[in-house]
């Protein structure tokens, strides 16, 4: 578009007097390459609003509440299983170690009673020994 | 308004109620934010949007409004002033320049007077009709066009006065 008449569209414009259609064809000859010289200060103004009209929003709306609700009782939900689980493990590996602790005690058992058997095996061995000492004390009454 | 309308009616602007969130909130973040805190309003309290003039009109009065609680709250004095990936187009040379100019036209915008800026935002980004804006401002037609006006105008000086600076 030549320049008197962009000119003339930019007068309007400022004015408040110009179409949708008019500014429309102002913002292509600002994005266009070749803007005369005396225009450059504007194609800030009108890039920026054609760049400032594509924003769009991202992500998701939560519009109800019931989907609020939904989400913070999928959450508590989550937190309980996983608050069941941690427990569940816990017990599981505790209860494991009292199966290993009770087999260590009875073997501990089993080995305390072997050893009470040597003892008192070794006991009456040594009650049969004083009746060696009574043959030395015998003995020495005849053999002096 | 029953669910069905709501949808229908109020459910395609919420991006431009994100846009003109962002043009007083700045950053992505916080316009999300309140995009997302006016639409469980007016969810809320669907049934009674029907008592207003244009439930549209209604819905951009209530971001504004938000957006300005917003800014004169405690929280937002923490409100980073940060630009702000706005989307890339195919020219790359202009694209790169434009991201700073985008940040110098907004700041520039933030210094006029709030209507003149709502106004400015919803013909020249929106690009509304002049009956609708005057519909959203709750004001005529002839008013919307003088303001308008005088928006352009302002950011017209304000612009030459910075590319001038930049310039000597």
């Amino acid at each position: 578009m030549e320049y008197s008449k962009i000119k003339d569209l930019l007068d309007l414009y400022f004015k408040g007097n110009t179409t949708l259609d008019q500014e429309t064809s102002l913002r292509a000859y600002f994005y266009s390459e070749d803007v005369d010289d005396s225009l450059k200060p504007y194609t800030v103004l009108f890039n920026t609003f054609d760049k400032a009209a594509q924003d769009v929003f991202e992500g998701s709306l939560l519009i109800s509440e019931k989907a609020r609700f939904n989400q913070k009782w999928w959450l508590k939900l989550a937190a309980v299983m996983i608050s069941i689980i941690g427990v569940a493990g816990f017990m599981y590996s505790a209860n494991s170690k009292a199966i290993q602790e009770r087999e260590a005690l009875a073997a501990l058992k089993q080995s305390k009673d072997a050893m009470y058997l040597m003892a008192s095996q070794f006991n009456k061995a040594a009650q049969r020994l004083s009746l060696v000492d009574e043959f030395q004390v015998n003995k020495n009454k005849y053999l002096k | 308004m029953d669910q069905r309308e709501f949808l229908d009616i109020i459910l395609p602007i919420k991006d431009s109620l994100y846009r003109l969130a962002k043009s007083y909130l700045i950053s992505n973040d916080e316009a999300q934010d309140a995009v997302q805190e006016v639409f469980l309003k007016l969810w809320k309290n669907k049934e009674s949007i029907n008592n207003y003039n244009s439930p549209k009109a209604f819905a951009f009065t209530m971001t504004k409004n938000y957006c300005l609680d917003r800014l004169k709250s405690k929280q937002a004095s923490n409100l980073k002033i940060v630009h702000v990936n706005f989307k890339n187009r195919t020219n790359l040379d202009k694209d790169i320049e434009a991201k700073d100019e985008v940040s110098i036209l907004f700041t520039l915008m933030q210094k006029l007077p709030e209507q003149q800026k709502l106004i400015l935002h919803l013909r020249d980004v929106e690009q509304y009709e002049f009956s609708e804006i005057a519909k959203i401002t709750n004001s005529s037609q002839a008013n919307v066009r003088v303001t308008l006006s005088r928006a352009r105008k302002k950011i017209k000086e304000l612009l030459l006065k910075q590319y001038n600076h930049g310039v000597q």
